[in-house]
């Protein structure tokens, strides 16, 4: 999808379109007429080798498990083939990311959610947080709600241990349930989630009620467990997450 | 508040791995010379986190100007004016008093992310000035103009890279600012005279200017990496600059193999130097 212009284009214009075309993909598309093939081959290095630096420093595991020949090949054919609309350098592996979820490219099943996964880490860096956060009063009593500096992530296998050594097969299904949070110290931490936590971190998502108010909807959910037990095991839960930052007091307006 | 009178002497491109640096050496004599920082809105448009903290630290301390890389002056859509309204915003919100860019194109429609060569055309001086001047009208101030580098000459082009950098800012009415490093990397790319070149450039628009290091790729082909030291030749054509045109405000890019800043500060301090030189001269001519 070029953008074309409605007016016709002029000649520096359609120098610069071909120009272009080259870097993006020089195997492809010719370069302009009567350039130096050397010089030109400096423009398509740089550009690359700086989308490609971008990139590899969000997806380090994707890169490793795809080896060199496949990876390079990937972030020249998002460069053949994508018009890339931030200008923002950090927004581009979300582009590239983009790019790969609809591109007509074959690749490992678990591919785009481990590279989902992995510019999580990069999204909450960065991430502007205009709340200011407190821990709650009184986790039981007062009003709860998670840090806005969080990913609360599902997937059908364990994304988190994806490595060269393992790679998820289709046949797999284990569901995974993880907390990617910042804390006060701007590090990003990663917790694995049990069903249950994973229930009771999305009930405070999704609510702005007390503690106690979230546990004995939990405990309704889930009429198979003593609601005495949801209680006190849920109590730990939301101190040790108070504790981490997870959970924040819900400041009410003036 | 930010005004464009509190960038003085010399400054230096704030790259990530010097901040740490700069933090901890802050207030001490060994980095007495740096004035002012220069940061790409690209990099710092709406960083949260410990990015936020840390231009926070910044703006407080030292003016800072922003040097941007993807405003796409020569580029084929039409102007991004969602960016350059929240660049408009960035630069309001920290109090930063100058915006410049780069002559050259980085998108096609889409981003490519580096610095592209406009052909010198007279077409290409109307459409590229016109869009400084949308830009600055959105803005409410003008901006600067780099001269960049390049490494391929426009067989299309209807004139020299002075002609076009003097018609552009002319047409366009906007500050120059003057990277001595690139006259020197094209002089010696396209078989120029530097020395020339400077001479010509329009002097009274210059707000600031740039000295970096380059890459020698061949004799006959500089790379402007900002990866190395600064050459002598670029040292005189500075020399030669100030005692033209007067001392101007001058940073140092190094974004490449950036040394420790103890290291980096040598630069720093040469800088200073001649421009305490030039500043001497021209009080007792």
């Amino acid at each position: 999808m070029q953008h074309i212009p409605k007016t016709p284009e002029l000649s520096f214009q359609a120098y610069q379109r071909v120009f272009a075309q080259h870097i993006r993909n020089p195997s492809a598309n010719a370069m302009p007429s009567d350039v130096p093939i050397k010089r030109m081959a400096i423009y398509t290095e740089i550009v690359y080798n700086n989308i490609e630096g971008v990139v590899a420093a969000c997806f380090p595991v994707t890169k490793s498990i795809l080896g060199a020949k496949k990876w390079q090949s990937l972030v020249r054919s998002f460069m053949a083939n994508y018009q890339a609309s931030s200008p923002i350098f950090r927004e581009i592996p979300k582009q590239f990311l983009d790019y790969l979820e609809s591109a007509p490219i074959e690749l490992p099943l678990f591919l785009t959610k481990l590279m989902h996964y992995e510019w999580v880490e990069l999204a909450l860096s960065v991430m502007e947080v205009t709340d200011e956060l407190a821990a709650p009063e009184d986790v039981l009593r007062s009003p709860i709600m998670l840090n806005p500096g969080h990913f609360l992530l599902q997937y059908d296998f364990p994304v988190h241990k994806i490595s060269i050594n393992y790679q998820p097969k289709k046949s797999e299904n284990i569901t995974t349930y993880l907390l990617v949070y910042r804390d006060a110290s701007y590090q990003v931490q990663f917790m694995e989630l049990n069903p249950i936590t994973f229930q009771l971190v999305t009930l405070i998502k999704n609510s702005a009620f007390s503690g106690e108010q979230v546990l004995r909807k939990l405990a309704a959910d889930n009429p198979q467990i003593a609601t005495e037990i949801v209680l006190q095991f849920g109590a730990q839960t939301l101190e040790a997450l108070s504790e981490k930052g997870v959970i924040v007091g819900v400041k009410i307006a003036q | 508040m930010a005004l464009l009178s509190n960038i003085n002497g010399v400054g230096l491109g704030l790259k990530r791995e010097l901040i740490p640096q700069i933090q901890s050496l802050y207030g001490q004599n060994l980095i007495r010379n740096i004035n002012f920082l220069e940061i790409a809105p690209e990099n710092w448009l709406n960083a949260g986190g410990k990015y936020k903290d840390q231009l926070d630290w910044f703006v407080s301390r030292y003016p800072v100007i922003c040097h941007g890389l993807c405003l796409s002056l020569g580029g084929l859509e039409p102007l991004n004016q969602a960016f350059i309204k929240q660049v408009k915003g960035f630069l309001s919100r920290y109090e930063i008093p100058l915006y410049t860019e780069h002559l050259s194109f980085c998108s096609d429609g889409g981003y490519l992310y580096d610095l592209l060569p406009i052909p010198f055309t007279e077409d290409a001086v109307h459409y590229v000035a016109a869009r400084i001047r949308q830009t600055q009208d959105i803005l409410g101030q003008q901006i600067g103009i780099e001269n960049a580098s390049s490494y391929v000459a426009a067989p299309i082009s209807e004139m020299d890279e002075l002609t076009f950098l003097k018609a552009v800012v002319e047409e366009a009415d906007c500050l120059l600012h003057l990277d001595i490093n690139n006259i020197y990397v094209n002089s010696v790319n396209f078989n120029g005279d530097a020395h020339k070149f400077l001479s010509g450039v329009p002097n009274e628009r210059i707000v600031y200017a740039h000295v970096a290091g380059h890459y020698q790729e061949s004799p006959d082909l500089l790379v402007d990496t900002h990866g190395e030291d600064i050459v002598d030749p670029v040292w005189q054509l500075l020399e030669s600059a100030y005692s033209q045109f007067g001392v101007f405000p001058t940073l140092l890019e190094r974004d490449l193999n950036i040394p420790p800043l103890s290291t980096l500060i040598t630069e720093i301090d040469k800088i200073a130097s001649i421009q305490q030189k030039h500043v001497s001269n021209a009080a007792h001519p």
